[in-house]
C-alpha cells in the first residue's frame, strides 16, 4: 500500500482509469452497435476461427441451395417431358391394340398407321425438348446440339453419354439429366431377350407369340430356325453352329402348344403348312422411334392370305411388347428422376436444419448478447460519471487554498 | 560568546534555503524524471561557555533528492518491457485489423472465388456464370496482392521506425555522455553531484530503455557507462557511440543494426532486443515475416490446385484449358558480398511440402550450407547444385550457376514473391476450362451389356490425349486399342491411354467398340468445373491434411491468438509499470498538499527567526539607551 501520493501521480492514475473506461465503453459500444462480440480475430481467436469455419459452412450451403434449385428446375422439365412421352406411348399402345383386331379393315388400319406417323413426329419434338435456359435436356452435356436428328437410316443421336453432375451438398452430387439414349435408345426389342419372325414365305396360318424367358441362364443369344418338317412334327436349328445343328425336335403339334429350348419358349396358335419356318433371333438394342415406325409399318402388313394374317399378327404382337419395352424404359427413367427429386429435397430439408443449428451457433459465438452488453453500458457510463465526478472535487482540494 | 544575531542570522538563511527548495519542489510538480529535494537541517558547531556548550543556530547541511536506486530500476526494467509489448502489440493489432477482419476478410474472398466456380459447375454454358467467376479470380488475386502490399508497407515502415528509433538512441546516448561531463565537472567543484543534472541523466536512461534494453554500471567520478545489446558499448564516460543502420547485404527488404564503437563496427541486429526498437523487430519477425511467407504459401496453393485441375479442362472453344492463374517465380537474392558471378535457380517442385521459411544459401570451401533465415538453423537438404543433381529442400530444386565462389551467400524466399505476380491468365470467359477434355461412347450396335465410365484426365500435356482411340473387343475377355495388341479384359479394370484413364465394366460382347475422343463442343459439359470446385476444398497444405480455407481460418487465427497474448502481455506488464511507478512516485514524487505544509512550517521559522534578530535588536538598543547618558 502506497501511504504517500505524488501530486502528478495522483492525476496521472486518475485519468488513466477515466481514460480506460472511455475505452471500455467504447468497445461495448461498438459491440452494441454492429451486434457483433468482436470485430476483429485478436478479440476472440478461438471464436473467431470456429466463427469463420461456419461461415464457410453456410456459405457453401447457400451454393449448394442455388445448385439444388437449378438441379431441381432441369429434372421437373425433363419430368414434364417423359409424363408427355408416357401418355404419347400409352395413346399409341391403344391404337396398335385397336390396329390388331383382325375385323377392322386396310383403310381404318391405314388412317391408326398415320395417327401414329403424327405420334412419331411429335415423340421427335418432346426428345428434343429443351429446358428454360434453351439447353436441350437429352443431348448429354452438348447441351448446345439437337439430341436427335432424322436420317436414311433412321434417326441417330448427336449428343454425347456424359451427364453433368451438380454438388447439392458436401457428400452427395446429382446427374441434372438423363442423356438421349438413356431415354429413347437401345431399348431391348420385343420380349427383351429374343425376338420371333413368322418365315416370309409361310403358307399356312399358324402364327407365333413373343415367346418368354424360363431360364435366363440356358439361353444362348444365336440365330435359331423353326421349322416345320410336316404340319405336326417340328425341328429347331441353331443357324449359328455349323450342321449338324439341329437342337431341339417334336412330334405331335396342336394349335396353341408352347415349344421350349435353351431355356425360352414360344407359343404357336393356328396350323402350320410343312415347310414353314419361324426365325427366333436375339433381341437387339431399338430406338423409340424405329419402334413406333416399325408399329406403322405393320398395321399397313396385307393380311389376305394366312401366311400374311400370321406375320401380321406376329408383327403387331411383336410391336405391342415392344411399345410395353418402351414404356416400361420411361417408367424406369421417370423413377430415377423421383428418386433425384426426393434426394433434392431431403438434402435441402437436411440443409435447413443444418443452417438452423449453425445460425444459432454462430450467434452463441459471435452476436452481441444485447441485454448484456446493455447494461454492462450502463454500469460502465456509472462507474465513469461517479469517477469523473470524484476526480473534480477531489482535485479541487488543496492546502494552499486555505494559506 | 554565543550570537544570537548570528544564530538568527542563521536561521534565516537556513529557512531561506528550504523555502527556496520548496519553492523548486512546487515548481517542479509536474517535472518529468523529478525527484522532490530535501534541505537537511543541520546544528552549527556549538562555543564553550564555561563548562556548557551554547548553540550557535543552524545550517542547511545539504540539499539532496528523495531516490532509490532499486526502485527507479524496477520503474526502467519494467517501462522498457512495456515500451517492448507496447510497440509490439500495436504493430500486431495493425495486423490483425488487415488479415483478422472477420467481416471482409481473405476468406470471404475465397469463399465468392469457389461459389463462382460452382456456379460455373452448374450452368457451364452460361456466358454471365463464366465472367463472374473470372472477375471474382481477379478480385481474389486483386486482394491478395493488396494484402501484401500492405504487408510490405508495414515492413518498410518498420525500418523507418527503427531509422527514428536508432536517431532518437544516438540522441539520448549524447545526452548522457554530455550529462556525465557535466555532473563529473560539478562534483569535482563542489563535492556534491547536482541532483537535478542526475534527475535528468537518469530519465535519460529510463527513456533509452524504453527504446532499447541496455545494461548501465556506475563508475567512480559519478558517471554512468550505457551497454546495448550484448555488452557493447554505447556510453562510455564522455563518449558515445553511435548506432547506424544499412541494409543487409543477403535481404535487400532488411536493415540492419551497427554501432560504430571506438574499436570499429559491431553488428548488433540479432542482439538488440527489449523497449520499442526490440518490440518492432521481435514483432516483424515473429508475425510479419511469417504472415507474408504463410500468404504466399496458402496463395501457391491456391494457384497449384486451380491450375492443375484447369489444364486438365477443355474450354468452350475446344482447347485444353491452361494456367487460371500466374503467379510468381522463387526469389533468388544473391547477397551484395558475393564475390562470385553465378546465377542461382530456384524452381517450386512439391507445394504441399513449402514452408513459410526463407533460406541462406551458402558456399563453403566443400560444397554448400543451408540455414534458415530468421533463425540461423540449419536445414537439411540433397543434392549438390548441378542440373543433374539439383539441390533439393522442403519442396524447391535449386540450381546454382557457374561462377560461385567459397562464402557467397543467397537468400532464397520459396513462397513470399509468389503473390507479386499472382494474376488471371485467362480474360476470355470462354477460355474456362470447365468441361472435360475427352467424350467416351459406347456404340450403338454394341452387342454386350459393357459400359464405360467418362474417362478421366492423367496427363493433361500427352499430346494424343485428343486423338480419338477406339477400344474393340476381339473376345469376350480381350480387347484391342486402336487396332494393337490383345489384352486382357478385367472388368472395372483401369484402362489407360494416351494420358487418360477410362474403365471398363459388364459383360462386353466380341466386336464391342468404345470410343475416346475429343469432347469439343460439350457446351454443357462441367465435369472439370465440378472437379475444380472440389479441389478448392481438397487438402493441399501441410502434407495435404488442410484445404486452403483451412489455412486462412489457421492464418488469421494465429495472428488473431498472437495479438491477442501480446495485448494480454502489454496489459499485464502495464499493470506492474503502474505500480512500479507509483512505488517511485511515493518516494520520489512532489506532493503540493505537503509542499504546502513545509512551506507553512518554514515560513514560520523563518518569522520566527527574523523575530530573533528583532529581539538581538531590541537587546542591543537597551545595552545602548542603559550607557547613553
Amino acid at each position: 500500500m502506497v501511504t504517500r501520493l505524488s501530486t502528478a501521480g495522483f492525476h496521472r492514475n486518475t485519468i488513466n482509469a477515466i481514460l480506460d473506461s472511455q475505452a471500455k465503453m467504447a468497445k461495448t459500444q461498438t459491440q452494441i452497435t454492429t451486434g457483433k462480440r468482436f470485430q476483429t480475430a485478436s478479440e476472440d481467436p478461438i471464436a473467431a476461427t470456429r466463427a469463420a469455419a461456419l461461415d464457410r459452412t453456410l456459405a457453401d450451403n447457400a451454393q449448394y441451395e442455388r445448385n439444388s434449385n437449378i438441379v431441381e428446375s432441369r429434372l421437373s422439365y425433363e419430368e414434364q417431358t417423359l409424363a408427355d412421352v408416357t401418355t404419347l406411348l400409352q395413346q399409341v399402345r391403344e391404337r396398335a391394340l385397336q390396329g390388331a383386331n383382325t375385323t377392322l379393315g386396310n383403310e381404318e388400319r391405314k388412317m391408326l398407321a398415320n395417327d401414329i406417323r403424327q405420334n412419331l413426329a411429335a415423340l421427335m419434338d418432346l426428345s428434343n425438348s429443351d429446358d428454360a435456359n434453351g439447353e436441350f435436356l437429352f443431348s448429354g452435356t452438348t447441351t448446345g446440339t439437337r439430341p436427335f436428328a432424322q436420317g436414311p437410316g433412321g434417326v441417330s443421336y448427336q449428343g454425347d453419354f456424359t451427364n453433368r453432375q451438380i454438388r447439392i451438398s458436401s457428400t452427395q452430387s446429382l446427374p441434372d439429366s438423363h442423356s438421349g439414349v438413356d431415354v429413347f435408345m437401345g431399348i431391348r426389342e420385343r420380349n427383351g431377350v429374343f425376338t420371333t419372325n413368322v418365315g416370309a414365305t409361310n403358307t399356312g396360318s399358324a402364327t407365333i407369340d413373343v415367346g418368354q424367358v424360363s431360364d435366363l441362364s440356358s439361353w444362348v443369344p444365336d440365330n435359331y430356325t423353326l421349322q416345320f418338317t410336316t404340319p405336326s412334327d417340328w425341328q429347331v436349328v441353331d443357324d449359328t453352329l455349323p450342321t449338324p445343328n439341329v437342337i431341339a425336335t417334336g412330334t405331335g403339334f396342336t394349335s396353341g402348344q408352347t415349344i421350349t429350348f435353351n431355356g425360352v419358349s414360344m407359343k404357336l396358335t393356328g396350323t402350320p403348312a410343312a415347310n414353314d419356318t419361324f426365325t427366333i433371333a436375339p433381341a437387339a438394342g431399338v430406338d423409340m422411334f424405329a419402334m413406333l415406325e416399325d408399329l406403322a409399318d405393320a398395321l399397313v402388313l396385307p393380311t389376305t392370305t394366312p401366311g400374311d394374317a400370321a406375320i401380321f399378327q406376329s408383327r403387331i404382337g411383336g410391336a405391342i411388347s415392344n411399345m410395353d419395352k418402351a414404356l416400361e424404359r420411361v417408367v424406369s427413367v421417370r423413377a430415377e428422376v423421383g428418386s433425384r427429386l426426393n434426394a433434392i429435397d431431403q438434402a435441402t430439408e437436411t440443409r435447413e436444419n443444418e443452417a438452423i443449428d449453425l445460425q444459432s451457433l454462430l450467434s452463441d459465438l459471435r452476436d452481441t448478447d444485447y441485454a448484456a452488453a446493455i447494461s454492462q453500458l450502463n454500469i460502465q457510463y456509472a462507474g465513469l460519471q461517479a469517477a469523473q465526478s470524484a476526480y473534480t472535487k477531489i482535485a479541487q482540494m488543496s492546502l494552499f487554498d486555505y494559506l | 560568546m554565543a550570537d544570537m544575531l548570528a544564530t538568527g542570522l542563521s536561521s534565516l538563511r537556513a529557512f531561506q534555503r528550504a523555502l527556496d527548495t520548496t519553492a523548486h519542489n512546487i515548481s517542479n510538480v509536474s517535472t518529468a524524471g523529478y525527484s522532490r529535494q530535501t534541505v537537511d537541517f543541520a546544528a552549527r558547531q556549538p562555543e564553550a561557555y564555561g563548562q556548557n556548550w551554547i548553540g550557535t543556530g543552524v545550517n542547511a547541511s545539504s540539499v539532496r533528492r528523495v531516490y532509490d536506486q532499486f526502485v527507479s530500476q524496477q520503474v526502467r526494467n519494467s517501462s522498457g518491457s512495456l515500451a517492448r509489448l507496447e510497440s509490439f502489440a500495436s504493430e500486431a493489432e495493425r495486423l490483425d485489423d488487415l488479415l483478422g477482419n472477420t467481416a471482409n476478410g481473405l476468406g470471404t474472398s475465397l469463399q465468392s472465388f469457389t461459389d463462382a466456380i460452382n456456379e460455373v459447375s452448374s450452368t457451364p454454358n452460361s456466358t454471365s456464370a463464366r465472367q463472374v467467376l473470372l472477375s471474382q479470380a481477379n478480385s481474389l488475386a486483386q486482394r491478395l496482392r493488396s494484402y501484401d502490399s500492405r504487408l510490405r508497407e508495414m515492413s518498410e515502415g518498420i525500418d523507418t521506425k527503427v531509422s527514428a528509433e536508432a536517431g532518437d538512441i544516438n540522441e539520448m546516448a549524447a545526452g548522457i555522455a554530455r550529462l556525465n561531463g557535466d555532473i563529473a565537472v560539478a562534483v569535482q567543484n563542489s563535492g556534491h553531484a547536482p541532483p537535478d543534472l542526475l534527475d535528468q541523466r537518469d530519465l535519460l536512461i529510463d527513456q533509452l530503455s524504453g527504446k532499447v534494453s541496455v545494461s548501465t554500471v556506475a563508475q567512480g567520478d559519478s558517471s554512468i557507462n550505457v551497454f546495448i545489446g550484448n555488452g557493447q558499448p554505447l556510453v562510455l564516460g564522455t563518449t558515445s557511440s553511435q548506432l547506424t543502420t544499412a541494409t543487409d547485404p543477403v535481404d535487400p527488404e532488411r536493415l540492419r543494426l551497427a554501432l560504430q564503437t571506438p574499436a570499429g563496427t559491431v553488428d548488433i541486429s540479432r542482439s538488440v532486443a527489449g523497449g520499442s526498437l526490440g518490440g518492432l523487430m521481435d514483432f516483424r519477425r515473429e508475425m510479419l515475416d511469417p504472415a507474408r511467407n504463410e500468404l504466399g504459401r496458402i496463395t501457391l496453393a491456391v494457384a497449384n490446385q486451380v491450375n492443375a485441375q484447369h489444364r486438365e479442362g477443355m474450354d468452350l472453344n475446344g482447347n485444353l484449358g491452361g494456367s487460371l492463374f500466374n503467379v510468381g517465380a522463387v526469389g533468388v537474392n544473391g547477397a551484395t558480398t558475393n564475390s562470385g558471378t553465378a546465377t542461382v535457380t530456384a524452381t517450386r517442385t512439391n507445394v504441399g511440402a513449402l514452408t513459410a521459411n526463407d533460406y541462406i544459401l551458402q558456399r563453403t570451401a566443400t560444397g554448400y550450407t543451408m540455414r534458415r533465415a530468421d533463425t540461423g538453423a540449419s536445414v537439411s537438404f540433397t543434392g549438390t547444385g548441378t542440373v543433374a543433381d539439383p539441390i533439393l529442400v522442403d519442396g524447391m530444386s535449386i540450381v546454382v550457376g557457374a561462377g560461385i565462389q567459397t562464402d557467397d551467400q543467397y537468400l532464397v524466399r520459396p513462397t513470399r514473391d509468389a503473390i507479386q505476380g499472382f494474376n488471371v491468365a485467362i480474360s476470355d470467359p470462354s477460355r474456362i476450362a470447365a468441361a472435360a477434355p475427352i467424350r467416351t461412347s459406347a456404340a450403338a450396335a454394341n452387342g454386350g451389356t459393357g459400359t464405360i465410365t467418362s474417362g478421366e484426365v492423367l496427363d493433361s500435356s500427352n499430346v494424343n490425349l485428343l486423338s480419338t482411340t477406339n477400344i474393340v473387343f476381339t473376345s469376350a475377355t480381350t480387347y484391342s486399342v486402336n487396332g494393337g495388341a490383345n489384352q486382357t479384359y478385367a472388368a472395372g479394370g483401369n484402362i489407360d491411354v494416351n494420358g487418360w484413364r477410362v474403365a471398363i465394366s459388364g459383360a462386353p460382347a466380341t466386336g464391342d467398340t468404345f470410343t475416346i475422343r475429343n469432347n469439343a463442343g460439350a457446351t454443357g459439359d462441367n465435369r472439370n468445373a465440378f472437379a475444380l470446385a472440389d479441389a478448392m476444398k481438397a487438402g493441399v497444405l501441410d502434407g495435404g491434411t488442410a484445404s486452403v480455407s483451412a489455412a486462412v481460418d489457421r492464418m488469421t487465427g494465429n495472428i488473431g491468438l498472437n495479438t491477442r497474448s501480446a495485448q494480454l502481455n502489454r496489459d499485464a506488464e502495464s499493470v506492474i509499470n503502474d505500480t512500479d511507478i507509483a512505488t517511485r512516485d511515493a518516494l520520489s514524487g512532489v506532493n503540493l498538499d505537503e509542499e504546502a505544509a513545509n512551506m507553512l512550517r518554514f515560513q514560520q521559522a523563518y518569522q520566527a527567526s527574523a523575530q530573533i534578530i528583532s529581539v538581538a535588536n531590541s537587546l542591543f538598543d537597551t545595552l545602548i539607551n542603559a550607557v547613553r547618558r
